[in-house]
């Protein structure tokens, strides 16, 4: 478990791309996918923008280029 | 590795891509942009955690002198202005193209065209519960704003709609069309 968490949302064209990009490079089952539809504590999280990776509790990239 | 020069193109290297990079992850947020567009300024969006994401200094802890640099340095809205508007229009769009699954007619650009709605739209846009609504100190220049959108929609809408009509086919959102 690499411990990345990958936060996305099926309206967003980006995250669309990303998911696609992971799939194809096998990478997908190496991270945590959690769609923010209806994401727990998401206020908490601040996440103001999508795709965004997690790693260790803190966010280290946000869209764009995420 | 292609794909780590391709990371690490995102990350800024200098004063110059460190404030294209927070502007543009202002830019990126639907919640981010319309924030800074009614508010006037950026100081509600300008925090060290946000400059991290958006410097990626976490990735490139070296980067943290560029942060601290940014603390001090906001960026003013009247200088995105333009852009902040655009991607409103883009947002109010995605929103009714979201609503009407799609089915989004030359009539319903005019009919949903009034400054009164998209102010509304604003303001519950960017608030949660009534933290950040912003009224009623804001009101004049949410209208303001409003008023500008509205008139960037009778000449913009169509083209942005089409795009975002594409957008929302290739991403099989689309369930009836």
């Amino acid at each position: 478990m690499s411990g990345y968490t990958l936060y996305v949302h099926r309206t967003c064209k980006s995250s669309h791309k990303l998911l696609g990009y992971l799939k194809e490079r096998r990478l997908l089952d190496k991270i945590t996918v959690i769609q923010v539809e209806e994401l727990d504590k998401a206020l908490a999280k601040m996440l103001y923008s999508v795709p965004a990776l997690e790693s260790q509790d803190e966010i280290i990239a946000i869209d764009p280029g995420a | 590795m292609g794909d780590r020069k391709k990371a690490l193109e995102y990350i800024p290297r200098d004063r110059d891509e460190a404030f294209e990079r927070a502007e543009k992850t202002i830019m990126y947020s639907g919640y981010l942009s319309i924030i800074v567009l009614l508010y006037g300024n950026t100081r509600i969006v300008w925090s060290r955690e946000f400059l991290r994401r958006a410097l990626r200094s976490r990735i490139e802890p070296s980067n943290e002198a560029l942060v601290e640099m940014l603390i001090d340095n906001p960026v003013q809205e009247r200088e995105i202005h333009d852009a902040l508007l655009r991607a409103a229009l883009m947002n109010y769009l995605r929103s009714m193209v979201w609503v009407l699954d799609g089915k989004v007619s030359d009539v319903d650009l005019t009919r949903y065209n009034d400054p009164v709605i998209i102010a509304s739209w604003m303001m519950a846009y960017v608030s949660i519960g009534r933290t950040l609504l912003p009224y009623p100190d804001k009101r004049e220049r949410i209208m303001r704003i409003a008023e500008e959108l509205s008139e960037l929609l009778s000449r913009w809408g169509k083209p942005y709609l089409r795009r975002i009509l594409a957008e929302y086919r290739e991403l099989g959102l689309a369930r009836s069309m």
